[in-house]
């Protein structure tokens, strides 16, 4: 099949290091050339595991990111607030493409099922770093474990089935996909091109999304998903600003670390180096003061806060229903999941304002949780 | 007079009844304290402690007697000549956000209680999505 995207941006690919195939071709015995056609499809059933844990990682992310910018006041901490929105749509859009390149191996991904929503607190899948990621307002402390989820781990290779950063994983995925497309006759996108979520259908937020028909389709989401998120070999720059002219744009981790230091960066400075730029101004203590991983049964049965985070997680669910349809075959319907995000997003906001219980200081949150 | 005290609790209370909204829903919006502030700038103290004497008195008699209180409330609370009007005020200010044609504030604006009881939105905020109008409102069912 031949690709729909242009996929040979030459400033792009000079960006793009292809050390960590190197690293992980050395440090691996295995003889992909002399393996059987059954060994092979075995490997391809755990690699299409590994990328529903790469859709699953990637939406881990997005209710800890939502929790922190909808307690944000409005009109306080715009800068904080717009830097976190740009980021959670990024992970969106990442979700998105992890699914596509599921699908164009033959895979299924499944978004809507019971364990598809991590239970807060909670680890990122695959991920061995030992820290949590929890539901709660935006703080020194929820920042920092952003900083930890976009971390750029030293690559080294190891055995395990874990890894020691998101770029790892993405790493090792991307390595597998290429080497079983070359030794599995036929090669492994075999997928049907009509699954694919496309540019129509998914727009204007977070840049722009890879459709992916063939391996080079692949490596370029998943170079899009590293370099968004951690940059790419400790770069600070993102990617993508040279391709949307969107002006300078920072992965992830940076764009964190400023918030943190309450500093910009300037051009030259260093990515191991805190930011040395202009003052930025983030009021920690203009934002509702949510519950840390509320859940529904903290709040009385049946009373109002009950029924107003049940009809939270409901919507939720119907977000989560409406992706994973149009991620298996209906891609069409995702247009129609923006509606329930706004909805999703002003239920969420509601609950940030809504005490816990009467006279107290601390507001129920929205839960993130699996509802039937 | 008598050691009612003028709190944003009982204005919260004679909201419900006054707008038909929830405690949990004015509570939502996050525009509790905006809008008792605005009463408490707007109104003389005497005026506002009559009225709140007026609130707590209602409540009390009516020991939570629906028909009563809303009966009360129309009686005592919301004739024009009654309190200075405080009590339309009351419903004015939750439903448009507005004091008279003057917005209290860019949040109470996109947080009147008229857009959400018309399933609408305030012009500009709070947008359902671009494209939405193509669909059918969204119904999630709830129990």
């Amino acid at each position: 099949m031949e690709s729909l995207f242009q996929t040979n941006n030459p400033k792009r690919h000079k960006i793009i290091s292809d050390r960590f195939d190197t690293i992980q071709l050395k440090s691996s015995g295995e003889q992909f050339e002399t393996a059987s056609q059954e060994t092979l499809q075995k490997k391809l059933e755990i690699l299409k595991n590994d990328i529903q844990s790469a859709i699953e990682l990637e939406h881990s992310t997005i209710p800890p990111y939502l929790c922190a910018l909808y307690s944000i006041k409005d009109g306080a901490n715009d800068y904080a607030a717009n830097t976190i929105k740009s980021i959670v749509l990024e992970e969106m859009l990442h979700m998105i493409m992890a699914a596509n390149i599921l699908n164009a191996i033959g895979g299924s991904p499944a978004i809507n099922t019971p364990n598809f929503i991590p239970e807060y607190p909670t680890k990122l899948p695959k991920i061995t770093e030992d820290f949590y990621v929890s539901l709660e307002k935006f703080s020194k402390s929820s920042i920092s474990t952003f900083l930890q989820i976009e971390k750029s781990a030293e690559h080294k290779p190891h055995p395990g089935k874990e890894y020691h950063s998101i770029g790892e994983f993405y790493a090792s995925i991307k390595r597998r996909l290429k080497w079983l497309d070359k030794a599995i006759e036929g090669g492994i996108f075999t997928g049907k091109p009509e699954l694919q979520i496309t540019t129509e259908q998914y727009y204007g937020s977070g840049g722009k999304l890879v459709s992916v028909y063939c391996l080079d389709d692949a490596i370029l989401a998943i170079d899009e998903i590293v370099g968004q998120g951690e940059g790419i070999d400790g770069e600070i720059e993102d990617p993508d600003h040279e391709l949307f002219g969107e002006g300078i744009e920072y992965a992830h981790y940076f764009r964190f670390n400023e918030i943190y230091h309450e500093q910009k960066y300037r051009p030259r400075d260093s990515p191991q180096e805190p930011p040395t730029g202009k003052q930025i101004t983030v009021d920690w203590d203009a934002v509702y003061n949510m519950k840390e991983n509320p859940k529904m049964t903290d709040l009385p049965k049946d009373s109002e806060i009950w029924q107003k985070s049940y009809n939270f997680n409901k919507t939720y669910m119907a977000l989560l229903n409406n992706i994973h349809d149009a991620c298996n075959g209906n891609p069409q319907l995702l247009m129609q999941g923006i509606a329930l995000m706004y909805d999703l997003k002003y239920k969420a906001l509601e609950l940030m304002k809504i005490p816990i219980a009467e006279g107290s200081s601390i507001t129920v949150g929205p839960s993130f949780e699996y509802v039937e | 007079m008598n050691n009612h005290v003028v709190s944003s609790n009982t204005f919260l209370t004679i909201s419900t009844y006054l707008t038909g909204y929830s405690e949990v829903e004015l509570l939502g919006t996050g525009m509790l304290e905006t809008y008792f502030n605005v009463f408490l700038e707007k109104f003389s103290p005497e005026t506002l402690h009559y009225f709140f004497a007026e609130v707590d008195e209602i409540l009390l008699e009516s020991a939570g007697d629906e028909d009563q209180i809303n009966a009360a409330i129309a009686a005592r609370l919301i004739p024009d000549s009654a309190y200075d009007g405080i009590a339309k005020n009351i419903i004015l200010v939750w439903y448009t956000g507005n004091w008279g044609s003057d917005v209290i504030s860019t949040q109470s604006y996109q947080q009147g209680l008229m857009w959400d009881t018309a399933e609408a939105h305030p012009p500009g905020a709070k947008q359902p999505g671009y494209g939405s109008w193509a669909n059918l409102p969204i119904r999630i069912p709830t129990k």
